[in-house]
């Protein structure tokens, strides 16, 4: 097996166990026979475009079979089974990691009280609110909702998808709040 | 007439490619490719995740695995259509045939 394959082997970790088990010898052996052909062809871009083909088709495959296996256990026939079946599968990591907003604020609360000042002092007003603050509770609202994805999904990928597209986006927020409200407060004299 | 929902391209192009006969995934790849002069070609992800989406609502079936004697010694999945793949098939054909025909006048120039 050379690299590309053993390469290629590695890669299809990203669908489901279940479907892996079904299909990834085959998926393997596929792949194998169109690399083989394509390198006896002569076209020397023949290998490049089966390997790009077949990279760009795990990243919209995968996804797709991780949500089909969430649709498939989501009608559940014993709840309290799905429940201890749902804890096994959900990993703790990625329920930690949707709760790093809200280490993030606290560490810098504490340890770079000067950093965050910006947030709560005199910072201008969205319809009479305060718009630094609105924009950390909204913040924290959308972490916390990652937090509660992660904790309720029956996949790691799915709670991967919570920290990556909830968690990191409000980690960045909270990070550029403070500047933002300098930039705003500036512009506003 | 057929009431059941239109095929993906992807499935539709794997039943045409097992045809009458039994065929491993890379054989259904290179039919693929064939009938479709090289404007289809499938890479193992969507191979598989439809093969496994045919099985499970039946229009194909998986057969014993063994050797392509036009390739080499690994064993692999031989697979064929079901009556109702068969079925399903000629429903999506007719479907085709009407929409063809609707085209067919203004599409090609007004050419019958």
């Amino acid at each position: 097996m050379d690299r590309i394959e053993r390469a290629y082997g590695w890669l299809l970790r990203a669908y489901p166990a279940s479907f892996r088990s079904e299909y990834e010898m085959e998926m393997r052996t596929t792949f194998r026979d169109q690399l083989r052909d394509a390198r006896a062809s002569e076209d020397a871009g023949a290998v490049p475009v089966v390997v790009a083909r077949a990279f760009v088709d795990l990243l919209t495959t995968a996804p797709v079979q991780h949500l089909r296996k969430e649709r498939l256990v989501s009608q559940p026939v014993d709840p309290a089974a799905v429940a201890v079946g749902g804890a096994a599968r959900r990993s703790r990591i990625f329920v930690a990691l949707t709760a790093l907003p809200f280490v993030l604020w606290v560490v810098l609360s504490v340890l770079a009280p000067g950093f965050v000042d910006p947030v709560y002092q005199n910072p201008p007003a969205i319809a009479g609110l305060p718009f630094g603050i609105v924009i950390l509770a909204g913040s924290l609202l959308l972490a916390g909702l990652g937090v509660l994805v992660a904790y309720r999904a029956r996949s790691d990928f799915v709670a991967l998808l919570a920290f990556l597209l909830l968690s990191v986006p409000v980690m960045a927020a909270i990070i550029l709040l403070p500047a933002i409200i300098l930039i705003v407060q500036n512009l506003a004299v | 007439m057929s009431t059941s929902p239109p095929l993906s391209s992807a499935a539709l192009h794997i039943l045409v490619a097992i045809g009458p006969d039994e065929r491993h995934g890379y054989a259904i790849m290179r039919q693929v490719e064939a009938i479709t002069d090289g404007a289809i070609r499938l890479a193992p992800g969507t191979l598989y995740t439809t093969i496994k989406r045919l099985l499970e609502t039946g229009l194909i079936e998986e057969l014993d695995e063994r050797p392509d004697p036009g390739l080499d010694d690994e064993r692999r999945r031989y697979y064929r259509l079901t009556p109702g793949g068969r079925a399903v098939v000629a429903a999506e054909i007719h479907r085709l045939d009407r929409l063809t025909a609707a085209a067919r006048p203004w599409a090609a120039g007004g050419r019958t």
